[in-house]
């Protein structure tokens, strides 16, 4: 049962990912940049699906602690995101809130 | 569709859409092979969503089962619940029903592990926590039965349920008197016959105990007033006779138990109760050494029965045999701890 959890948690995890569920989010693309340069754009796509994957699923089953396949599931729906909003950043070091912002910056009085 | 299919088609589409994700992260490079792989797992992903769904909906209908339909079948509740939470252990209310059924079976041990589990998940659930207070009684630890209810006395101090639970879990604690107020005021709240009935019932045992066996009768006869023909009541009320003639050394309330323990066990002649309280008024009344072998016998049939080595020790320690019953008395003391009372009041062993 504790197997079908996890395996239900890694495909909620995969779901987010293909399905464009956290899309718009930053990726850890960028500090993955910095850490391995030169490495083709491939790779670091590769790379950042693989962590956000594997520790959305490894966060959805020791974070939150399911008790069912269902709440596996839908855990790792949940964490995917929170992954990338935790470790993930936007190309050129801009915060989700900045690139927001209307053309023009701020309106000042 | 069984729960072992449920939870087949459940690992079956999460183990497909896992590899598909092994897939996708090997060919991430090629446009058109992402885009198969997505066409590839949404189908999976539905059929996935689809069986946790099925499942949920599953658990839901087996673990809607009232409680009338447990009572009635046990065993049957336990099998269909138990597939409910073969797919999901987390359902407070399955765990729940199927404790409850346990304990109608009489298995507490399981009861116990399975009302423990529902109330851990829904600790505001007061059902749940009257029947793990019963469970953990049945199991012989009333000071563990007294704390699970002491958050809710208070403030459930007019809810029969819970007001019968606390008085039973005092009977536990040998709190006679504490058992009789609380089982008095369930009576005061008791809605209907049959929650009277168990209020006079419960009432019968520590009024009996404290020696009030005229209250303790009274309340039997009312209780056989609602239901005539329930065996229980009257093997209970033969017990009081049987108890009242042991302490004022009366033969004939000897003989009222022996005639309301016969006729307890023409209703019902498997009765072990009716059979016990039968052999008692067998052995005041001179067939000592026949009811003694009869008790064995029924102690070799029923040997987690702590009752029926509690009463062998009294016949025992009658006949002057008081390594015998002292041994009795620890064999149930190990049973059902709580049985410090009549431990005490033998003076055969230390309180």
């Amino acid at each position: 049962m504790a197997l079908t959890i996890i395996i239900a948690a890694a495909a909620g995890a995969f779901a987010t990912v293909l399905l464009g569920l956290a899309r718009q989010m930053p990726t850890t693309a960028a500090r993955l940049k910095g850490m391995f340069p030169e490495r083709s754009p491939v790779w670091y796509e590769r790379v950042d699906f693989l962590l956000v994957w594997i520790f959305g699923t490894a966060a959805a089953c020791f974070i939150y602690g399911p008790e069912n396949p269902t709440q596996g599931f839908v855990a790792g729906l949940g964490f995917v995101s929170t992954i990338r909003l935790t470790f993930g950043e936007f190309e050129g070091g801009q915060s989700r809130a900045i690139k927001k912002l209307p053309r023009g910056g701020r309106v000042t009085k | 569709m069984t729960a072992n299919s449920i939870i087949a088609v459940q690992f079956i589409t999460a183990a497909t859409a896992v590899l598909l994700g092994i897939v996708y992260a090997t060919v991430i490079g090629s446009i058109r092979a992402r885009w198969l792989v997505r066409w590839l797992a949404l189908p999976v992903i539905m059929l996935l969503v689809c069986s946790l769904v099925w499942g949920k909906y599953y658990v839901h209908k087996e673990a809607s089962i009232s409680i009338k339909e447990i009572q009635a079948d046990p065993a049957r509740a336990i099998e269909s619940l138990s597939q409910a939470i073969a797919i999901d252990p987390a359902s407070s209310s399955a765990l729940l029903k199927r404790g409850i059924a346990y304990r109608k079976l009489g298995d507490p041990q399981h009861a116990y592990s399975d009302l423990h589990k529902a109330l851990d998940r829904s600790p505001r659930n007061l059902l749940a926590r009257v029947e793990l207070s019963k469970a953990t009684l049945d199991i012989g630890n009333a000071k563990e039965a007294l704390v699970i209810l002491n958050p809710v006395i208070e403030e459930q101090a007019d809810n029969f349920d819970v007001l019968v639970a606390y008085g039973l879990a005092n009977v536990g604690m040998d709190n006679d008197n504490a058992a009789i107020d609380y089982f008095n005021s369930a009576l005061a709240v008791a809605k209907d016959n049959d929650q009277r009935f168990i209020a006079q019932m419960d009432l019968a045992v520590p009024l009996s105990r404290v020696r009030r066996y005229d209250d303790s009768i009274k309340h039997l006869e009312a209780a056989l007033a609602i239901r005539p023909n329930d065996a229980q009541a009257i093997w209970e009320m033969a017990h009081a006779y049987g108890e009242k003639g042991y302490f004022f050394h009366d033969q004939s309330f000897h003989a009222k138990a022996l005639e309301l323990a016969t006729k307890a066990l023409a209703i019902e002649p498997n009765s072990v109760g009716a059979r016990m309280v039968k052999l008692d008024a067998l052995f005041y009344l001179g067939e000592r050494s026949q009811a003694l072998l009869d008790l064995s016998t029924l102690i070799r049939d029923n040997p987690n029965e702590p009752t029926l080595l509690l009463q062998r020790s009294r016949m025992y320690a009658d006949q002057g045999m008081y390594d015998l019953a002292s041994r009795d008395l620890e064999a149930a003391r190990r049973i059902m701890p709580t049985y410090a009372f009549d431990a005490k009041n033998l003076g055969l062993l230390q309180p």
